[in-house]
This record gives C-alpha cells, structure tokens and sequence, in this order.
C-alpha cells in the first residue's frame, strides 16, 4: 500500500533533478510508445474481427459484399445501326468487405528521445549470463541526470525556472504502415478469387452465406 | 487512399475509391470497359463499416 503511494507521489511530483539510471531513461519513452502501438493494432484486428468477419460455429467468415458487373456485349445477329446491337448485361459478383475498405495500419512509425545527461556515478555488476561471463566479467552502470534545460531568456528575473524543465524531448511520429503480410495474404486470396455469376446466380449464393 | 481490384472480366486493375462507389459512382476497367458499381442491398454494410473504420482512425490519431 505504500508503494503505491509513493508511485503516486512520484508521478505527481516528478523530480527532475534525480538520479536515475541510464537504461531506464531511455526505456521509459520506448516502453510507452510500444504499449501506444498494441493498443492501436488491438483496435484494429478487433474492428476486422468485428465488423468484416462473422464467426460461425468457431470459423471466422469474411461478409461478402455484392458488386454489380456492367459491361455491353454486341449482339452479331444484329447490324450495327440496329438498335441493341450493343446490349448491356449485368453481372453480380462478390468480394469480402476487408477488400473494399482502406486498411491501413496506423502505428507509431517514429520515435525521437533527445537528452542531455549528466552522468553522476558509475557503477557495475557482476554478468549473470553464462555466455558474456568469459568476455565481460562485469558490466557497468551509467547513472546520471537529465541536464536541466537551459532558461529561454536571459533576463534575471526567471532563473528558477531552468530548474523546473528537464532537457528531455521526446517526440512521436504516427504513420501509416504498410498491412501485416497475413492479412495482405488474405485480402489477396480473396482478390484473386473475384468472378462474376450472373444475377440469379448471384442471389443464390447470397442465401447460402 | 487509392485502392485496386482485378476487373472479374480481364483481371486487369479497376482502381476505385470506396466512398466513391458508395455515392453511386461507377469505376471502370480501362481494358475491358466493364464497369463496377456497388449494388444498393450493400450500401448499408459498407457504409457502417467505414463508419466504424473512420471512428477508430479519428481515435487513434488523438
Ligand atoms: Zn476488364
């Protein structure tokens, strides 16, 4: 229970000016930014999962969408002045939803973690990996504090301040990454099996979905 | 987003624009001339499922 008062407390009142250890200075962005990542990626196969399949008896199938084909075909029993020489016949024909829509993934595409640190002590120990214990005996540990920012004006009424802001920038890029190749393997699959039926055709396998 | 899929026809890429195909327009193969529209039964599925999509792309960019 204490803990987690004091966890609060150092959420609530950050100190700038502490020790911390190297790796978790640069971990602590990263770690977010994963976590920011799962969050958006879990949205997603949850709206496919959701909105472009139906689960049946355990089986995840897509919702198929009707499309309808037209195209005109001329009638070589007819002259071309003739009306109807030309006839336009229409088709039906199915593709999964997943393929109509524009998926994209949206992620985290860059991560910028900008520091100066001041290093305040230098400790080590002793490697636990059997593999590193013949190379590395022990292995250092950086400790230090983020260089407080440097004040923005030189006017002498606000020097405090320089202690208050920590020089640590991090900065996110989210973008739109190209679909995980499993689910381009899918909508592909299903692309590549697009024909048209003719109309009552159409209908009727509609009724078996 | 520009999207694709092969004409039924001629396999030919019919590039199309799904909000596009939701207000009735047509896309055509520029091989075969076929052209592809969305049938009106799928108007509504298509629609609340970009509905969705865009929800979840308007949460995830704040
Ligand atoms: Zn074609």
């Amino acid at each position: 229970m204490e803990n987690t008062n004091a966890n609060a407390y150092d959420r609530a009142h950050p100190k700038f000016g502490a020790e911390l250890n190297i790796e978790s200075i640069i971990n602590a962005p990263l770690v977010a930014v994963s976590k920011a990542n799962v969050t958006m990626l879990t949205g997603q196969v949850r709206f496919l999962l959701d909105y472009c399949f139906v689960n049946e008896h355990k089986m995840y199938k897509p919702v198929m969408i009707t499309m309808t084909l037209s195209k005109g075909v001329v009638n070589y029993g007819k002259q071309p002045a003739d009306a109807g020489y030309i006839q336009v016949t229409e088709m039906a024909f199915q593709m999964p939803l997943l393929c109509l829509l524009p998926l994209n993934t949206l992620a985290i595409e860059k991560v910028k973690v900008d520091f100066d640190l001041e290093i305040t002590s230098i400790g080590s120990y002793k490697s636990t990996r059997k593999k590193d214990a013949h190379i590395v005996a022990r292995k250092a540990v950086l400790n230090g504090r983020v260089a407080p920012q440097p004040p923005r004006t030189s006017k002498a009424s606000a020097p405090h301040q320089a202690h208050s802001h920590s020089h640590l920038k991090v900065s996110v890029n989210a973008g739109a990454l190209p679909l995980s190749k499993g689910l381009l393997t899918v909508i592909d699959l299903y692309t590549k099996a697009i024909q048209p039926l003719p109309q009552q055709e159409a209908a009727d396998s509609n009724d078996k979905l | 987003m520009e999207q694709q899929m092969p004409c039924p026809v001629c396999r030919t890429p019919i590039f199309f624009n799904v909000y596009h195909l939701l207000q009735g327009e047509r896309f055509v193969c520029p091989n075969c001339q076929a052209a592809i529209t969305l049938s009106p039964e799928s108007h509504e599925p298509v629609q609340n499922a970009l509905d969705k999509l865009d929800k979840l792309k308007q949460l995830q960019q704040k």
